[in-house]
């Protein structure tokens, strides 16, 4: 028996359609709800646009003119940066900011640890009194503080020859440096290195600096290993690139039409470039622009390193077992940057003997040999309060529970260090790499009054802030100077975006 | 029910945001423009001077001038009060354009060659002209002010007449007008010496000469016969030589200098004192020798070089010069040039490349150093640091009184502080046979000292007459006597005695000029200006040799964009500008003959005319570029 069972009838309920809300209406209702808050950013948005973009979309302006204030005013187009890529001492003022900007990476080191030892005071108020202890310096003003470094290193009266002289350190330096007559351990180091350099690493490399570039190439697509077919895109345009771009730069120095063309040819194969290698790819130009500088003379070592190390990569993911592969390439490109720096800092930096420790009064400031090195030295211990202050937030967000489980796992003090602390306040080391990197590359204060507006003996001391503060108020040529800061600013936007995308914490 | 819209915590909040911005737009729309020229609380009509000469014992010497000028009769009258507004030397210029240009720069300003913004043509834009004032009469080298004997030589005379260089110093060129007026003179850059030190210096000389044997290092500073290239030692070893030994006079040639040098390196060795330098070397002093020696040794080129034949030879000159063949850097003169800086600057402490001027100052007033070239100055705070003061004098402060500091009799006269007595000499050229003494046998003329402190008045104050009127007074022959013998500073006006100590600083124009510029004018010479001055200091320093600093100037200097041609074609678009400039001020000039029947408008614009036609659209510095390099096409970029 079935039972069929009348289909009850649901009435709709008997609802009218909501009213639509008109155009009108919703934006009443939004602007109530949020004008407010609009109104209120107002005067921030007008005082930034104002003060802070105008200037900045000025700058871009006022470099494609020749412009003295309220003299001269000519437009020239893209000719202030043909100059620029064509101008020695812009190109060597890179140099030294790039060594300045590695030495730096290392000084971060001493305000991280200084975090941590702070972090992990038991006592509060111990605590306390030591951050209080790390704030005070920050009152004394800088100006004050650059003028105190500069009377240490006075070579007579300066204290740091003083200390060293007291402390044996000078004779331990002489030793290393030695005279023409008698070189020291370093200058013999280099010269008994000179013919693994010269009959190992440059006929097969090109060079100590290509070797590392074969290294940077491993390590890089060890970090970026894909599987995708459009990999395959991204080598080739890699690859062309790396063949063209020193083209590029030929016809860039043509003039304004050859630049404009060029820029535009560059702009296309960073697009293919970032489309091939995912998102990953802003490293690359930073590769491919060492790779010029590494290979000069013989640019077409260029394509051929960085297609050896796309083979080597591709043949070890497709024939190595899959965990293994990676730890081949980070070996492989480890030894290979790491031997090449390492020949670097042993084989060609110290090649000669300064003279300079012979008579227990080096001229820090005074030699064109020492002069970097004294700039690296500048602010020891380089515990600076910003960054340890930085950092200390970041360790304070770490739970407890994490500490906990650490120590249930058997993670002892320095494992705590590197598995735990350090990898969890990444954020905060991104931030102060930024803060690094911008002030490394646009600071001149520094250098003007350490060693004035050119830079010391042989210009050694000229960085890009410098050149540029130099050209716009010395010089008188501000619309150049705009051009230098043109160049700066998309430097610092590429390496930004290269800290942003590989210096974060692992999720 | 909800709250009212503007009765919540947002609408508060926008409300206090946009009050304050609206507050802070009106505050700052509201600040006037214009300088009101006027002290509000008394209606005191205050007119400002701002000068960088932080120098001691300046802005007190200045105050006295102004509490007398205050104090006359006519001023307070007037109601008239001026002010001083001293800033430091480091931000004068940034802060003289950023007033200028916006309106709000005191009534009288100091010119400094460094403020671009002022310079050249642009100085009309903001400036007076005082050409016309100076035609006149200074009614304050008259009498009452001036006493009837000292006033008969100058009353009648003009402003203009009454000074030394003729307000040469306040001439633009461009302009072919006067636009600011000297209040001093600082002459030449001198030596200082320590004469305890080369009393010392030359005694162990004298015995050293005299000797049976002479020791190795007297004998090292003996000229010798040049074998093969080099020559060694400074001074051959004649009856001369000995004379000069004997007295107590200080070096009076370059080789005698340098063995005075050779002396106290000696000195220190025997004392076992590392500190003890000849030279208190700076990388101050460095440029201070190597401008010096630059005439002597290159002024015969300049009659080839100068294109334009004008009283200087520019850097575009001296490098178009050297592509043209006119001089190298392989030439006997230019090498014994080099040679001849590089052996002073061996004198200097070493690493002098990283000491400042006041490190070196420093050095040789704690009596570490034999000599130190720096200008006028520095004269008043070296001779206080190291011959003390005068007990009972006016600077025998109670404070310095009561600083325990030794009371030592000079000369007969009680000195508290006295540490060595100071000598001032000029840059010595190198005496007859002695080294380098076929290159250079004139020193360079002092005649192009001109006036300093150069004061103008501000186009947009509304006290010009008066902040004129001031520098009248404080270029009468009396106040500017007083005053420049209290700043230890040469007087600009005729007549007006210098403080003794210091006329060994007064200008001898004796000698040659001008010389090569080697290190081109910043903005036409790019980068080859830094790439020179760093590897001269390079070289100076010892770091690289003579070889090797040609090398690399070479490679500067050939450099298809940033070398010569780059510096001779900027030296051409300068002139274009230049001459934009002059244009803009024949246009004003012309539309003031035209409204306000100024003859001294008619007179200004006759003479930026002829300024402007002289210098021929430029065209001149492509004619010399055809001239010397015929089959090469005028660079441009």
């Amino acid at each position: 028996m079935s039972s069929v069972s009348t289909p009850t009838t649901l009435k709709r309920p008997d609802l009218a359609p909501p009213p639509r809300r008109t155009l009108r209406s919703r934006l009443r209702n939004t602007g109530q709800r949020y004008l407010g808050i609009y109104l209120l950013m107002v005067p921030t948005i007008v005082s930034m646009a104002v003060f802070s973009y105008y200037p900045k979309l000025d700058v871009f302006i006022k470099s494609t003119y020749r412009w003295t204030p309220g003299r001269i005013e000519e437009f020239i187009g893209t000719k202030h940066f043909l100059d620029a890529f064509a101008d020695p001492l812009f190109w060597q003022s890179f140099r030294v900011i790039m060594i300045m900007l590695i030495a730096n990476l290392f000084k971060m080191w001493p305000a991280i640890i200084a975090a941590i030892a702070l972090h992990r005071i038991i006592s509060d108020r111990w605590r306390y009194l030591f951050q209080v202890s790390f704030v005070i310096p920050m009152v004394i003003p800088g100006i004050v503080w650059l003028l105190v470094w500069k009377s240490f290193y006075d070579p007579d009266f300066g204290l740091l020859n003083r200390l060293l002289n007291a402390t044996g350190a000078m004779s331990v330096l002489h030793w290393l440096d030695g005279t023409d007559g008698a070189p020291g351990a370093m200058p013999v180091i280099a010269s008994a290195l000179r013919p693994v350099i010269d009959g190992g690493v440059t006929p097969i490399f090109g060079g100590v600096w290509a070797m590392i570039l074969l290294g940077g190439v491993l390590l890089t697509l060890m970090v970026q290993r894909r599987t995708d077919p459009r990999r395959w895109l991204g080598y080739v345009v890699l690859l062309v690139t790396a063949w063209v771009s020193p083209m590029l730069g030929v016809l860039a120095l043509t003039g304004s039409t050859g630049m404009a063309l060029a820029g535009v040819g560059l702009v296309l194969l960073l697009f293919g470039l970032a489309k091939g290698m995912g998102s990953g790819w802003v490293i690359w130009p930073f590769l491919l622009i060492f790779g010029i500088w590494a290979c000069w003379g013989q640019l077409w070592r260029l394509p051929l390193l960085i297609a050896a190390g796309i083979t080597f990569a591709e043949l070890v993911y497709a024939k190595a077992p899959r965990l293994t592969a990676p730890e081949i390439l980070r070996w492989s490109g480890g030894v290979l940057a790491g031997g090449g720096a390492l020949l670097v800092a042993l084989g060609m930096i110290w090649t000669e003997p300064t003279n300079q420790f012979v008579e227990g009064r080096p001229a820090w400031l005074g030699n064109q040999d020492l002069v970097l090195p004294s700039l690296i030295l500048w602010g020891f211990p380089w515990v600076s309060t910003i960054g340890v202050l930085i950092y200390l937030a970041g360790l304070q967000q770490i739970g407890q529970d994490v500490y906990e489980a650490a120590e249930l796992d058997g993670v002892g003090p320095i494992g705590t260090l590197f598995k735990i602390e350090l990898p969890l306040i990444m954020t905060q080391v991104r931030i102060n790499l930024i803060f690094m990197t911008i002030g490394t590359l646009t600071g001149f204060e520094f250098f003007l009054i350490l060693l004035g507006e050119d830079g010391g003996p042989g210009n050694v001391g000229m960085v890009p802030g410098l050149y540029m503060y130099k050209s716009a108020f010395s010089d008188l040529r501000y619309g150049y100077a705009c051009a230098l800061g043109m160049v700066l600013f998309v430097i610092i936007l590429l390496l930004t975006i290269v800290y942003q995308k590989y210096v974060k914490v692992e999720k | 029910m909800k709250p009212r819209y503007f009765l919540n915590a947002n609408g508060i909040g926008l409300v206090l945001v946009l009050g304050a911005y609206v507050v802070s737009v009106l505050t700052v729309l509201s600040h006037p423009s214009e300088p009101k020229g006027k002290d509000d609380t008394d209606g005191r009509r205050i007119v400002r001077m701002m000068h960088w000469q932080l120098e001691p014992g300046y802005r007190e010497a200045l105050q006295r001038v102004i509490d007398e000028y205050n104090a006359l009769p006519h001023v307070q009258e007037a109601n008239i009060e001026i002010q001083q507004l001293d800033v430091t030397e480091r931000v004068y210029s940034q802060i003289l354009n950023v007033h200028t240009v916006s309106g709000t720069a005191p009534d009288l300003c100091q010119q400094q060659s460094r403020s671009k913004t002022v310079a050249g043509a642009g100085i009309a834009q903001y400036f007076e002209s005082v050409g016309q004032a100076g035609e006149k009469p200074n009614p304050y080298n008259a009498p009452p002010y001036l006493s009837a004997e000292r006033a008969a030589s100058l009353a009648n005379r003009s402003w203009r007449e009454t000074f030394v260089d003729g307000m040469q110093a306040g001439w633009n060129g461009e302009l072919q007008d006067y636009f600011s007026v000297p209040t001093s003179s600082l002459g030449g850059t001198k030596i200082y010496y320590n004469q305890t030190l080369m009393a010392e210096a030359k005694a162990l000389m004298r015995r050293a000469w005299a000797a049976s044997e002479r020791p190795a290092w007297f004998e090292a500073l003996l000229l010798k016969p040049a074998t093969g290239e080099t020559e060694t030692g400074y001074v051959p070893d004649t009856p001369a030589l000995g004379e000069w030994l004997e007295g107590d006079s200080p070096p009076e040639t370059l080789g005698q200098m340098l063995m005075v040098c050779g002396a106290i390196w000696e000195i220190g060795r025997l004392r076992d004192d590392n500190l003890l330098v000849p030279i208190s070397g700076s990388t101050y002093s460095d440029v201070v020798f190597a401008k010096r020696y630059l005439v002597p040794f290159t002024s015969q080129y300049s009659e080839s070089v100068n294109l334009n034949q004008d009283r200087l030879v520019s850097g575009a000159e001296t490098w178009t010069g050297w592509k043209a063949g006119a001089w190298s850097f392989d030439d006997p003169a230019m090498t014994a040039y080099f040679d001849c800086i590089s052996a002073i600057c061996r004198q200097f402490p070493p690493g002098f490349l990283g000491l400042d001027r006041e490190q070196a100052r420093r050095r040789f007033v704690s009596g570490h150093a034999g000599m130190l070239a720096t200008g006028l100055f520095d004269a008043k705070s070296i001779f206080d640091a190291c011959e003390g003061v005068v007990v009972g004098s006016e600077e025998d402060t109670p404070t310095s009184a009561a600083s325990g500091q030794e009371v030592t009799v000079v000369e007969g006269v009680e000195r508290r502080g006295y540490r060595f007595s100071v000598g001032v000499m000029d840059f010595p050229i190198p005496g007859p046979g002695e080294r380098w003494s076929s290159y250079a046998k004139y020193p360079a003329s002092a005649a192009n000292a001109n006036g300093e402190g150069r004061f103008m008045v501000y186009q947009r104050s509304p006290n010009k007459a008066w902040a004129l009127d001031f520098l009248k007074f404080l270029t009468s022959l009396r106040i500017n006597e007083q005053f420049n013998r209290e700043t230890n500073w040469l007087p600009i006006i005729a007549g007006a005695a210098p403080a003794p100590q210091i006329t060994a600083f007064a200008p001898d124009p004796y000698g040659l000029a001008p010389d090569l510029r080697l290190a081109p004018d910043g903005g036409n010479a790019l980068s080859m200006r830094t790439l020179y001055t760093g590897q001269f200091k390079n070289y100076i320093a010892g770091d690289i040799s003579f070889e090797e600093f040609k090398q690399r100037i070479r490679g500067a200097a050939e450099d298809p964009r940033s070398g010569v041609d780059r510096v001779h074609f900027e030296a051409w678009r300068t002139d274009l500008d230049r001459i934009r400039n002059a244009e803009s001020a024949i246009a004003v000039q012309a539309a003031l003959a035209l409204l306000q029947d100024e003859p001294e408008a008619g007179e200004g614009l006759r003479r930026v005319v002829r300024r402007s036609v002289l210098k021929h659209n430029g065209i001149l510095n492509r004619v010399y570029w055809q001239q010397q390099f015929p089959d090469e096409p005028f660079p441009s970029y």
